[in-house]
């Protein structure tokens, strides 16, 4: 566990700073990510136990990632967050094998449940 | 006293013809001083035989077979030759002969009478060509062209038409012409016709004319009666000109047109809506979770208060961020600075149904206003108020859109509702409002594409006029949506905002 990350993408800074003292306040070690594209190219997928993912962004967005990472990491727990929700864009996501979507402004208690949980599932 | 022979010989003289006298074989035994002075050759010279040198050689063989006939069957006839005259030149003359007859029957005489008819046969000739000229003119242009008789019946088509039918002329003639038309359009294009032969009107219609292929086209349909000297009918010559191609562009155009706007107005709507969306939760969803890890850091076995603080400080800046988000929303809602000003309601109605009267026609929907003349002028923003007749008048053609079993019939009327008030009522013979007071709900919408800001905006211009807004189920079918305006008596204030804020919770 100690060199596996939960990550978060999510082109807010200040989206970005709260998940990151949440995780933290978690015991769980967090890194942060302005971009898919910069996620990407950190190489870091290979130890992420979690993902927390922002559906839209600008450049490549949260489903697109999403697909990206499946060949790799077919089982990788992806929660997404995002700020413009609709029935039709959860069932997209959790068609797509996510864990969950939750809109902005999420609840942090479920956040970290479902961290937990998808953390459970891995070990 | 002149001799009877000297007055006969007065007369043959100066007749206004030609005369001459030949003997039962063709040679020639008298002619007149006409006849001499037109040919200028002697009595000498032209007797017997000598007249023929006059004749044009082309004409000279042709004319004695036709004598010689004559001279045999004792007939008289008329025959057409050239005559020379004394300069030399060449004229047509008409020939009348007549035989005398002996008691027997025979031939002993041939009078005739030569009459000038060379300008005639120009004349003739110029017509002819002219004709000539003007058939290849009408079968050229690139027109459809057509001929009526006055009382409407078809008497001529030019080779366009037959070639763009694929049917023969006689398919067309008196009113075979039209079967061609399109079924819906046959009747009024008949009617129209009808009328116009009756009164001489110009004739005008749009309809669609199937081709050889049997596909139909789209067509103006154009005539104008031929009057003669004394103003009477005589003839009507048209046109048919293809607008198909015209026809398909217009509405092309038309749908692309309805497409944009509402595709323009859905996207800046939603687009609008999901910016708000966007700018408000991204700072809340931070808040929420730095409050949570706020608790957190404090709550451990060993409470982080560095990271709480900061947490904390983070769920300030934030909060106002969010605050910030908030007032320039409301920014966005407020509308621009009122510019108030006295306004005839029915004027503005007219203006609005002018503006709409293309969109109405091609939805075929027949308007009826009733507007109270001399209604006081009431205090408002001209252009809120466009808007709010716009979107009313909107809501009703789209009510109709499916109505295809009895007349689309929009209703406007105007009256005075009480000493201080405005009333304006607006009827659509549409498919009416389950739920009329849901009907002015933002977003709460029936219609397909629709984004239902129309009403609750419509609402919202009426509150800040301190008016009213209110939708009543028609008699029969439809809705009737009602709004009255005060007609302000104060001083009309410039500058006024009209905050519209539908956040406005208070």
């Amino acid at each position: 566990m100690a060199d596996q990350f939960v990550v978060a993408i999510d082109d807010d800074h200040r989206v970005r700073q709260s998940i990151e003292s949440l995780l933290e306040s978690a015991d769980y070690s967090p890194l942060v990510f302005a971009s898919a594209k910069e996620f990407m190219k950190s190489g870091m997928l290979a130890r992420t136990a979690c993902l927390i993912l922002d559906v839209r962004m600008p450049g490549m967005g949260g489903i697109e990632l999403q697909h990206r990472i499946r060949s790799e990491r077919p089982l990788l727990p992806i929660i997404f967050i995002s700020a413009h929700w609709n029935s039709q864009s959860r069932e997209q996501a959790l068609g797509e094998g996510a864990l969950d979507l939750l809109p902005k402004p999420f609840d942090a208690a479920d956040l970290l449940e479902l961290i937990r949980k998808a953390l459970m599932h891995e070990s | 006293m002149k001799e009877p022979e000297d007055q006969l010989r007065t007369i043959i003289d100066t007749i206004p013809t030609l005369t001459w006298a030949a003997h039962a074989d063709g040679s020639a035994e008298f002619f007149n001083k006409r006849w001499l002075d037109y040919t200028g050759i002697s009595e000498k010279e032209a007797e017997k035989w000598g007249w023929t040198t006059t004749v044009h050689p082309h004409d000279r063989t042709r004319l004695m077979d036709y004598w010689h006939t004559l001279s045999a069957s004792g007939e008289s006839g008329e025959i057409e030759a050239r005559l020379r005259r004394w300069d030399g030149q060449y004229r047509w003359f008409h020939a009348r002969v007549e035989p005398l007859l002996d008691e027997r029957g025979s031939v002993i005489r041939g009078y005739g009478l030569l009459t000038d008819i060379d300008d005639l046969k120009q004349a003739h000739e110029d017509l002819r060509t002219r004709e000539q000229e003007l058939s290849l003119i009408v079968e050229t242009i690139p027109a459809l062209v057509w001929c009526a008789d006055k009382d409407g019946r078809l008497t001529y088509v030019n080779q366009r038409v037959i070639s763009y039918i694929g049917s023969p002329f006689e398919e067309l003639v008196d009113c075979g012409w039209l079967r061609f038309l399109h079924p819906q359009d046959e009747e009024m294009t008949q009617q129209a016709w009808s009328e116009s032969v009756a009164t001489g009107h110009f004739f005008q219609a749009r309809s669609r004319l199937q081709r050889s292929d049997g596909v139909y086209r789209w067509f103006q349909l154009m005539g104008q009666p031929l009057r003669n000297v004394e103003g009477l009918m005589v003839r009507w010559y048209g046109l048919l000109i293809d607008m198909d191609d015209y026809e398909k562009t217009q509405e092309l155009l038309r749908e692309k047109e309805t497409h944009l706007s509402r595709t323009i107005r859905a996207a800046t709507v939603g687009e609008l809506a999901a910016s708000i969306a966007h700018e408000v939760n991204q700072p809340l969803a931070a808040v929420v979770a730095n409050g949570y890890a706020c608790l957190r850091w404090l709550s451990m076995q060993s409470p982080n208060l560095v990271k709480a603080q900061e947490a904390a400080e983070r769920i300030v800046r934030d909060g106002n961020e969010a605050g910030e988000v908030i007032q320039r929303i409301r920014a966005l809602f407020k509308m621009n600075s009122a510019k108030v000003a006295r306004i005839e309601l029915n004027e503005l109605i007219r203006e609005v149904l002018r503006l709409m009267s293309d969109e109405l026609t091609r939805k075929r929907v027949i308007v009826h206003t009733e507007l109270q003349s001399d209604l006081p002028t009431l205090t408002g923003d001209r252009i809120q108020l466009q808007q709010l007749v716009l979107n009313l008048v909107l809501n009703g053609v789209e009510a109709m859109d499916s109505v295809a079993d009895r007349q689309r019939s929009l209703t406007v009327q105007t009256s005075l509702d009480d000493s201080a008030n405005l009333l304006a009522k607006i009827s659509d013979s549409g498919t009416g409002l389950k739920d009329p007071e849901k009907a002015f709900e933002a977003f709460y919408t029936t219609k397909e594409n629709g984004m239902g800001m129309g009403l609750s905006i419509s609402r919202s211009i009426i509150e800040a006029h301190k008016g009213r807004l209110w939708a009543v189920p028609g008699k029969t079918w439809g809705t009737m949506f009602c709004f009255s305006l005060p007609i302000s008596s104060g001083q009309i204030s410039a500058g006024t905002t009209a905050a519209t804020c539908p956040l406005d919770q208070d």
